[in-house]
């Protein structure tokens, strides 16, 4: 199962729109087989549901989203982990664990925008 | 400069949490140390939740990953003023915002944290979206599985130089698409030129497409750029390709396959660098067949096909466009009503909507028009759409009496109704009262004229 996290810097970026990189994993197993790191497309965060698409990614996670870029993942058949907050090692420990309940920003529900 | 300060007996919390403006302070670890009222309201985070976190966390804006006004005003010690981005609520929002940020200072002068003030721009961000009409993917409201798949082929559709085809009945957004893959695409800094085919006849069409050059006929004195000049280096939107005439449709296939067209008594080509994107509500294929329209021009056109469906295939979304111009009708109208009530909510779903988006938008204007209230009810719908629909509970102070015996609607009572409430409330002000109806002070005054010849 290929995973992917939108990152800034070190942590999730706030908005997917304004990630700069997107980490990519391969999991095995429960662990991390295969990682690597690509850049947002040209055409920006409504592109990004096919793009991932192409590159067999299944889960997205990553910090706001709004309902037309999500809604564009869900059509994609990609499950989506919205509002997570945190720096990426954290995250994808936490994701591995089954916790990332405890990493959604103040406020928010991973369910909220749908 | 002398300091004003507040009487000691007010507290300053409750002067920031009066005002408009969302506010709120950072330490110099960027956590939240004060939140007010505007802020938990804009961001739809309570305040008592939002401090002690990390302002980017709660804050969730455009500029928070690496565009932070604060970052450099906090080094510098000078204040930030006007930025502009977009925010992002919880429920998946995009709301646009101007912000200020400026140094908070100790007593001693030394630099503590940093205050944020913020404003919703939605009003002025949608008054400038209708008047530039500048329009991206994520204007285009669905909840439509369907319509879901097509945005998300129109993006990587939007960078190629393919041209497009849009097909779907009138009022269904043929525009909207256009505008959009415009937006979207590397032309986006260009122009976008529109044309409505099915407007003009076929030797006016001509010259508005390809311009003429001065002498070219009796009233041509100079020269005249044509919408495929204007175009240059963006988009040209072609609305009712189906209605372009024969003759005409040979020119155009002759840009779209040499890129060079002749403006009117030039005699030179010129060449064309333009992205064509053409729409029709009529059936091209059947046309193709008839020998109505060419079969060339109709394959040079069909790169990219994307058909757009009706709104009564499509009544997921009729409750979100609902919203949608009701929002955009209270910025454009400065009124406040939130919803509409379940009975015009039915009334709606069983509407087959043959003008499409564009009808369902025409009825919540003049919804807007009659509805002084926050809830739209039916009495507020074009007489068209409830000839036998019950009346439902009266809007704000102005509905109610406009119902006849048997629990229909008389929709003329109810517009006089409205109106004689409204001039009540301003104290038979007919200005004031069209003001707040939104009508104009002629309509005020034709209604009461009816009123006084009953």
């Amino acid at each position: 199962m290929d995973i992917c996290i939108a990152g800034y810097q070190n942590r999730v970026a706030t908005l997917l729109e304004t990630a700069t990189e997107l980490r990519l994993y391969t999991l095995e197993d429960g662990r991390v087989v295969r990682s690597g790191m690509t850049a947002l497309p040209t055409a920006g965060a409504a592109s990004l549901p096919a793009y991932l698409k192409t590159m067999g990614v299944d889960i997205v996670i990553c910090g706001g989203l709004s309902t037309a870029v999500r809604n564009g993942f869900e059509a994609m058949g990609i499950r989506i982990i919205p509002w997570v907050k945190g720096p990426i090692e954290a995250v994808l420990a936490a994701y591995l664990e089954d916790r990332l309940d405890q990493m959604i920003m103040p406020g928010r529900s991973a369910r909220t925008t749908r | 400069m002398t300091q004003v300060r507040l009487p000691r007996n007010i507290p300053l919390e409750s002067v920031l949490d009066s005002v408009a403006e969302g506010i709120f302070t950072v330490d110099l670890e960027w956590n939240i140390t004060f939140f007010n009222q505007a802020a938990g309201e804009i961001t739809g985070i309570p305040p008592d939740e939002a401090v002690g976190q990390k302002c980017w966390e709660i804050f969730a804006s455009s500029v928070c990953d690496g565009a932070c006004p604060m970052r450099p005003c906090l080094k510098s010690g000078q204040a930030v003023r006007n930025k502009s981005g977009f925010l992002l609520r919880a429920d998946g929002e995009k709301i646009p915002i101007g912000l200020s940020s400026s140094p908070l200072r100790d007593k001693d002068g030394k630099v503590v944290g940093g205050v944020e003030s913020f404003r919703d721009l939605t009003p002025i961000h949608q008054l400038m979206q209708k008047v530039e009409e500048r329009y991206s993917v994520e204007d285009i409201r669905t909840n439509n599985p369907n319509m879901i798949r097509t945005l998300q082929i129109l993006p990587p559709i939007a960078q190629s130089s393919s041209t497009v085809l849009l097909l779907g009945e009138s009022g269904t957004g043929k525009e909207l698409f256009a505008r959009a893959i415009h937006t979207q695409s590397l032309r986006r800094d260009k122009p976008f030129v529109a044309v409505n085919c099915g407007a003009l006849p076929g030797n006016l069409l001509e010259s508005e497409l390809f311009g003429y050059k001065a002498g070219a006929f009796t009233d041509a004195r100079k020269d005249k750029p044509g919408r495929v000049e204007l175009a240059q280096g963006g988009t040209l939107f072609l609305d009712e390709i189906g209605d372009m005439p024969q003759p005409l449709q040979v020119k155009i296939l002759r840009v779209l396959q040499e890129k060079v067209y002749e403006p009117l008594g030039g005699v030179r080509p010129v060449a064309a660098d333009v992205r064509f994107v053409a729409a029709t509500n009529r059936d091209l294929e059947t046309m193709v067949r008839k020998g109505e329209f060419r079969q060339d021009l109709f394959f040079r056109l069909n790169v990219v096909r994307i058909d757009i469906p009706p709104l009564r295939d499509r009544p997921e979304d009729i409750p979100l466009l609902i919203s949608h111009f009701i929002r955009q009708q209270n910025s454009l109208k400065g009124k406040n009503i939130r919803a509409v009530s379940a009975n015009v909510h039915q009334i709606l779903f069983r509407h087959d909507f043959p003008g499409n988006v564009r009808e369902l938008e025409n009825i919540v204007e003049y919804a807007f028009i009659l509805c002084p209230g926050e809830m739209i009810h039916t009495e507020h719908l074009p007489e068209y759409l409830k000839p036998q629909a019950p009346a439902d509970a009266p809007c704000g102070p102005a509905g109610g009496d406009g119902s006849s015996g048997d629990g229909s609607v008389d929709m003329l009572g109810h517009k006089r109704q409205a109106v004689l409430e409204a001039l009540k409330r301003n104290r038979g002000n007919k200005s004031a009262a069209a003001r707040e109806l939104g009508i104009s002070r002629d309509t005020v005054r034709r209604m009461l004229q009816r009123d006084a010849s009953k």
